[in-house]
């Protein structure tokens, strides 16, 4: 069963409100909107950065879906499709934003020695570096070191890793090449490891127990 | 397969798109590289991290979201 909280519950609760939503329902539509935005102002918060722009987006969002909802075919959920319009909204945002020149994300990379060998091999990370990530204080680090990667291969990482959307997805919503996602991906991924070596490598000045070889 | 050669193909290992030889050949440069095997658990925790970093950010419920913000959102269908 399903309560009036939960709107988008099963699929039986999702048609009850499209049809609401198509015969102009107030209460469906108010419905929709207190069932989405929470999640939607996350992801907008994610990928903007500021509290005052994330809205902004949700809200431009929630006015483009609802012009666009006769057209809502249904081969999608509807928080899914939400969800697309919000992240495309956002990048917009992002795209609208006077360029700075991004930082090099290269000192982050692993470089090589002419033989293939990593120059600086990986060290240890600290014994429950896994169970630290459980932490809010860690994640609050990961999520504060995520904002430092350039916008190039953040919004990458962010589409793929945390909106869990596929390469195909991610390479149109960037206009980019299912390649460019990938090695993007890579690299942020890489990026992200070496800055987080900081809080989990044995160097690290949290680090306990085992140390570099 | 080398240490670099490795690193580039860490992704494609992960996403199940190397080709066999190739898959075998990264396998057993992992069995003989203990930092090479290091680097791929970090790798793999790191996107572990990330997911579970961002997923604490995502709200509880509906009190997250300003009643203004919502309130404009329904009052710009109706304009």
């Amino acid at each position: 069963m399903t309560t009036a909280s939960d709107p988008l519950a099963d699929e039986s609760a999702e048609a009850a409100l499209l049809a609401g939503l198509r015969t102009g329902s107030d209460a469906a539509y108010e419905s929709l909107v207190r069932a989405t935005s929470a999640r939607l102002l996350a992801v907008a918060r994610r990928i903007v950065g500021s509290e005052e722009e994330a809205r902004d987006v949700v809200q431009e969002a929630f006015i483009s879906a609802f012009k666009a909802l006769d057209r809502f075919e249904g081969h999608a959920k509807l928080s899914t499709w939400l969800h697309r319009i919000v992240v495309n909204k956002a990048l917009m945002r992002l795209r609208a934003r006077k360029r700075k020149p991004e930082e090099s994300i290269e000192p982050l990379l692993p470089s090589f020695k002419d033989d293939g060998h990593q120059m600086q091999p990986a060290t240890d990370w600290t014994e429950g570096a896994d169970v630290k990530v459980e932490r809010a204080e860690t994640r609050a680090f990961v999520r504060a070191q995520i904002d430092t990667l350039p916008d190039t291969y953040r919004t990458v990482l962010l589409l793929r890793d945390i909106e869990e959307m596929n390469t195909p997805e991610t390479a149109a919503m960037l206009g980019i090449s299912e390649n460019a996602v990938k090695i993007r991906l890579h690299r942020a991924r890489q990026a992200l490891r070496a800055l987080l070596d900081e809080r989990f490598g044995a160097g690290s000045t949290r680090a306990a127990g085992q140390g570099a070889r | 397969m080398n240490c670099q050669e490795c690193s580039e193909f860490i992704l494609r290992y992960l996403e199940g798109e190397l080709a066999a030889d190739e898959h075998s050949s990264f396998e057993l440069h992992l069995d003989r590289c203990p930092p090479c095997r290091r680097y791929l658990d970090q790798y793999t925790l790191t996107v572990k991290a990330g997911k579970a970093a961002c997923a604490e950010s995502d709200p509880g419920g509906p009190g997250d979201v300003p009643e203004e913000l919502i309130r404009a959102i329904l009052q710009s269908r109706r304009s």
